[in-house]
């Protein structure tokens, strides 16, 4: 296995509606991204939803999520991308989430898996886990990332998106 | 750069740095991140730890960052037991509480815990540095797994980690592995 940088992307001081990664090589059997993001929503959370090939059938999720006090479970499509940081939490603090997209370009639904955190100098904060499935034939080309409440992605947020291949090293077998 | 030598351009992945243990030891520090991990956007670190408490159960694994023992750092987490599943919240600490997480001595022999800790955008001046690990130990007393995270409260780039557990020393055969990502 080995992985490799395909585009790592910062957000400017004017901030921005969205972050995209856009014509993906179709060279690697998975995808890995990870994100560090936080928007100008007026409340602790954003949602972050994401968009594969920008379509408008969203993938579904089952989350898992810790607020810092209680624990919830449900299923949604807004958590595709995990979670972010919003406006009335500490200051200059940014979640940390990671999301792995395994068989991007086969012709049947792509599974993903997002573990991604929110921290906050108070009790509540994010812990997020989700098993997701988005149900739709076509290879992945982009990547769209964009909060669900349509926050503004503020400076220094960033995301940065891997090429993973499979290897092989002539000795372990699969059956 | 020499005439005639094409710039080094560093693997997009790569193991930076690696301690196994030999013996019993209280920490384990990375230093000079600065320059270990010149041309890295993130680190990644993989580790396996025994502690050698007298006592069965689990213990934590903490986290310093760059010497800094003030109160600038919160943490959360949400983990299972085997029968429930749980969330937590500490403010203004003085270190991460809960990087990861191992048995002690009295515990299955040889048993280990085990985490994978991502730290983005670690060497950014403008935002302080969120940790993110996914970690987790099978023992009689006590299995968890557990997403801990923390917010160093500080925007200077990491420079140093100091990782120890909460009480005792490491054992021999610990693990900690530094990972570089573009």
């Amino acid at each position: 296995m080995s992985m490799t940088l395909i585009e790592h992307i910062e957000v400017g001081g004017g901030g921005a509606a969205s972050i995209l990664f856009d014509n993906i090589p179709q060279t690697y059997t998975d995808l890995y991204f990870v994100a560090s993001i936080r928007t100008n929503r007026g409340q602790a959370i954003e949602g972050m939803i994401l968009k594969p090939n920008s379509s408008a059938t969203l993938p579904t999720v089952r989350y898992l999520l810790g607020t810092g006090s209680s624990v919830i479970s449900d299923t949604v499509t807004s958590l595709g991308a995990g979670v972010a940081n919003g406006a009335s939490s500490t200051g200059a603090t940014y979640a940390n989430t990671g999301v792995y997209i395994p068989n991007y370009t086969s012709s049947v639904a792509k599974s993903l898996s997002v573990d991604s955190v929110l921290e906050n100098n108070a009790t509540l904060g994010y812990q997020n886990l989700v098993a997701g499935l988005w149900n739709v034939t076509d290879a992945i080309t982009s990547l769209l990332i964009v909060g669900e409440t349509g926050g503004t992605i503020q400076a220094s947020s960033s995301a940065t998106l891997y090429g993973i291949t499979a290897g092989s090293d002539g000795t372990t077998t699969v059956s | 750069m020499l005439a005639g030598n094409t710039a080094f351009s560093p693997p997009d992945e790569s193991i930076l740095a690696e301690e196994v243990l030999t013996g019993t030891q209280a920490s384990v520090t990375f230093s000079s991140l600065g320059t270990l991990a010149a041309g890295y956007q993130h680190l990644q670190m993989r580790m396996v730890t025994r502690d050698n408490r007298g006592i069965s159960g689990t213990n934590n694994i903490r986290l310093q960052v760059n010497s800094d023992s003030g109160s600038n750092y919160a943490d959360h987490g949400l983990y299972g037991n085997g029968s429930s599943v749980l969330s937590y919240a500490n403010t203004s600490q003085s270190q991460f509480n809960a990087l990861s997480i191992n048995p002690s001595n009295s515990d299955t022999a040889d048993a280990f815990g085990a985490g994978v800790v991502d730290f983005l955008d670690c060497f950014e001046t403008t935002k302080y540095t969120t940790i993110r690990s996914l970690n987790g130990v099978t023992v009689a007393a006590g299995s968890t797994i557990r997403l801990s995270s923390s917010v160093w409260m500080n925007t200077n780039a990491l420079d140093t980690l100091l990782i120890y557990p909460s009480s005792a020393s490491f054992v021999s055969g610990s693990r900690f592995t530094l990972i570089g990502l573009k």
